[in-house]
């Protein structure tokens, strides 16, 4: 890309992935420069976008990447969610008796399912957290961002023990820190599960360790994490919903954004899965 | 905009004359045969094309890349027309248009 490019060039090439803008970034923003990007044009160039996302020319896809970056994206998704069920335990089992009365068999369901779920990322993420940590050598600081997931959530507890004894409690006795000390807690959680996700994604993007059988491995477990929380995570809203004449504020709020972080760790953990597949019948037919 | 297959066929008619970079091809097309190219259709077309071997890219000249036939992509190109032509002959006969019959 030139930075003579207008805006709107330089938008529309961004349109494209990343792999296709390495090749032909410059020469398709000096064509667009050239016949000027109508409305017609910028139709066209969106449908071809849209194009090149769903099917990369096969020379371009970098398939190992892509499964880098799944099992990176999904583990960043599946962290927001395994905190949104943290958040939905705690808050369902203060006071609250749990898995009996209406509604109970959701609630062992949710469980069921958030423990397959912490399984199934273990499996996708020890071989590569072993494989990134023999290159912490090579590429520094990537051991502690190996550690994140360690130490972040260490300080979280901290932060909260000190808090329980410090922050002005609610009005019941016992009932616990005020709601605007939870909700601060819950937001720092929310924070610290991004921290979380997103050490080993970027551990795992910098040392780039190959080996598609083990890249393969991880995306399918992803994909099993993602699927057993996408249980999980509607579970514990059929729990909420059964439980509740009407459904309240927090749990739509709740709901959406369960579904929102599914939807991210869904379209990219098909895209990881088509690589694996594609990287799979070009080596049995190699 | 032209359809997926014409678009192929008039990128690889335009390369067939010599090597030309992506505007200069859109330029051809719609002089000789009056259709627009849309940079994305065009680009789409590109990387299919060489993705195929049908076509290569040059040395780029400023920011501009020529593309260039192969000899796969003639073969592809010739066999197309070849095609086109028994049907367009088929239905000129079928509609009594054929031997310069207006």
């Amino acid at each position: 890309m030139s930075g003579g490019d207008g805006p709107r060039v330089r938008i529309l090439v961004a349109l494209f992935p990343p792999a296709w803008r390495v090749r032909y970034a410059d020469e398709f923003g000096a064509l667009l420069a050239d016949t000027g990007p109508s409305g017609w044009a910028m139709l066209d160039v969106l449908a071809a976008a849209l194009g090149a996302w769903l099917r990369p020319p096969a020379r371009l896809h970098d398939r190992a990447g892509r499964m880098r970056a799944t099992v990176g994206v999904t583990l960043c998704a599946w962290t927001v969610l395994a905190t949104g069920a943290v958040l939905f335990a705690k808050v369902t089992t203060d006071g609250a008796a749990h898995g009996s009365g209406r509604g109970g068999g959701w609630y062992d369901v949710f469980v069921g399912g958030a423990c397959v779920s912490v399984l199934a990322i273990s499996v996708a993420w020890l071989p590569l957290v072993v494989a990134i940590a023999r290159r912490a050598r090579q590429y520094g600081r990537v051991a502690g961002l190996l550690a994140a997931p360690v130490v972040l959530p260490l300080a979280f507890l901290v932060t909260a023990a000190a808090s329980a004894a410090w922050a002005p409690r609610s009005a019941p006795p016992g009932a616990g820190v005020a709601t605007p000390v939870f909700v601060l807690l819950a937001s720092l959680g929310v924070v610290i599960a991004a921290g979380c996700g997103a050490g080993p994604a970027l551990a795992l993007t910098r040392t780039r360790p190959d080996g598609p059988v083990r890249l393969t491995a991880a995306v399918a477990a992803s994909a099993c994490a993602t699927a057993a929380m996408a249980v999980a995570s509607t579970a514990s809203v059929a729990y909420q919903v059964a439980r509740a004449d009407a459904a309240s504020a927090g749990l739509t709020v709740y709901g959406l954004a369960m579904a929102a972080a599914l939807a991210v760790a869904a379209v990219s953990g098909v895209r990881g899965l088509r690589a694996a597949y594609l990287d799979r019948r070009s080596a049995s037919a190699g | 905009m032209a359809a997926d297959t014409d678009s192929t066929v008039l990128v690889l008619a335009s390369l067939a004359e010599g090597a030309k970079h992506g505007y200069a091809i859109t330029q051809d097309i719609a002089e000789q045969v009056g259709v627009r190219l849309g940079p994305g259709t065009l680009y789409g077309v590109l990387a299919r094309l060489e993705d195929d071997g049908l076509i290569e890219a040059l040395p780029a000249e400023g920011r501009r890349r020529p593309y260039r036939i192969t000899a796969a992509g003639q073969r592809a190109l010739a066999g197309q027309v070849q095609q086109m032509r028994r049907v367009a002959d088929l239905g000129l006969r079928r509609l009594g248009l054929a031997g310069g019959q207006a």
